[in-house]
């Protein structure tokens, strides 16, 4: 039988995982990621501008995670996830959190629309949705997956799964940052 | 992405605060070093048991995981930590090279029999030596830092995963 350690290892391993977490997040573990992934990058040796984007689309990504890591009720269905892959051309950053059932189409056709955008149409949404974000509902349009997609320059993945839970599921979301950045 | 959510379930059932999987060679070990002392700052636990925790990670980084790496770009260690009933558990897992197995294998085995003064005697030999250390002497200066650190609460195996040989370490450090 596989201890837990060959579990964990396996699952980094064929996935190339460098570093898994999961738990509560709290500023002080967005900002111990932040610098883990500082010191990963230039480990890696990536020019500054990989390491920006890589920067704004942590950042993006672990603030998401931190606003909708409980419940409503703040009671704790499933703890949030997160996961960082670093594969031969590109890292990705993947986060998991539970989800309200009925916000799954919601979420999901956000990111959709986004998907769907060349980057021209990109940066014009993005000014579209700012604007009516000041004047509705703050971050409605998805500012913060249409800032994800622009920072990263690549689409955005998401996956939706059961856990046990009525109410619930899980959502994953993964974004791509290429090791070498497109001109 | 399914993976997500079974590391997410593993670690959660398991209670582990962090799980990474690297070569952590010099530059990246600060990182490594910097991500789990802000984890252990977190914990609501006596400063001395951190310490005793972030000292134990140390020598794992520095001189476990490293001690074997022949290529900087092969992820070959897998650092674990999790909260137990008493304490905290420390799982570390490093790749060892086929012709080193059985040498080390019989170098740890006799580790563990010592009792701690002819730990402390051969340390102590070894520290005092004017030679550069070999890779087992620094072998052994690790464990002797760990098994004290952790007041012998340290088991080893030697595991088979997915082909490769790999030395894996517990220790327990307790809350009191």
């Amino acid at each position: 039988m596989e201890s837990t350690l060959q579990q964990i290892h396996s699952i980094m391993n064929h996935q190339n995982a460098v570093l898994v977490y999961s738990g509560e997040f709290n500023q002080d573990t967005v900002k111990s990621m932040l610098t883990y992934a500082e010191g990963k990058l230039t480990a890696t040796g990536v020019d500054d501008l990989v390491k920006k984007k890589m920067f704004n689309v942590m950042v993006e990504m672990l603030q998401n995670i931190t606003k909708h890591q409980f419940t409503s009720e703040q009671q704790k269905i499933v703890e949030p996830c997160f996961v960082l892959i670093e594969n031969e051309a590109e890292f990705n950053v993947v986060t998991g959190n539970p989800i309200l059932k009925d916000k799954v189409n919601i979420v999901t056709e956000k990111i959709d629309k986004v998907n769907s955008l060349n980057p021209e149409e990109l940066k014009e949404y993005y000014k579209q949705a700012r604007l009516n974000s000041r004047i509705s509902d703050v971050g409605g349009a998805g500012l913060g997956f249409i800032d994800m997609a622009r920072k990263s320059e690549n689409k955005l993945d998401y996956g939706i799964f059961a856990i046990d839970s009525d109410e619930y599921n899980y959502f994953t979301l993964k974004a791509t940052i290429n090791k070498i950045p497109a001109n | 992405m399914n993976y997500t959510l079974e590391l997410q379930k593993v670690m959660t059932e398991g209670h582990y605060l962090i799980a990474l999987r690297d070569n952590f060679e010099d530059l990246l070990s600060k990182s490594v070093l910097t991500i789990i002392e802000r984890k252990i700052e977190g914990e609501e636990i006596d400063v001395s048991i951190k310490n005793k925790i972030f000292g134990v990670v140390v020598e794992c980084v520095q001189n476990i995981c490293s001690s074997e790496q022949q290529n900087a770009s092969k992820k070959d260690s897998v650092l674990l930590i999790r909260r137990i009933d008493n304490g905290y558990l420390v799982e570390v897992g490093t790749l060892i090279h086929g012709d080193r197995k059985v040498k080390l294998d019989g170098m740890i085995h006799d580790f563990m029999s010592m009792d701690e003064a002819a730990m402390r005697e051969r340390k102590n030999a070894i520290l005092s030596s004017r030679e550069d250390l070999t890779l087992e002497q620094r072998d052994f200066l690790a464990l002797s830092d760990i098994r004290l650190r952790s007041e012998g609460n340290m088991k080893y195996r030697m595991e088979e995963h997915e082909g490769n040989h790999f030395l894996v370490l517990e220790i327990t450090i307790y809350n009191n």
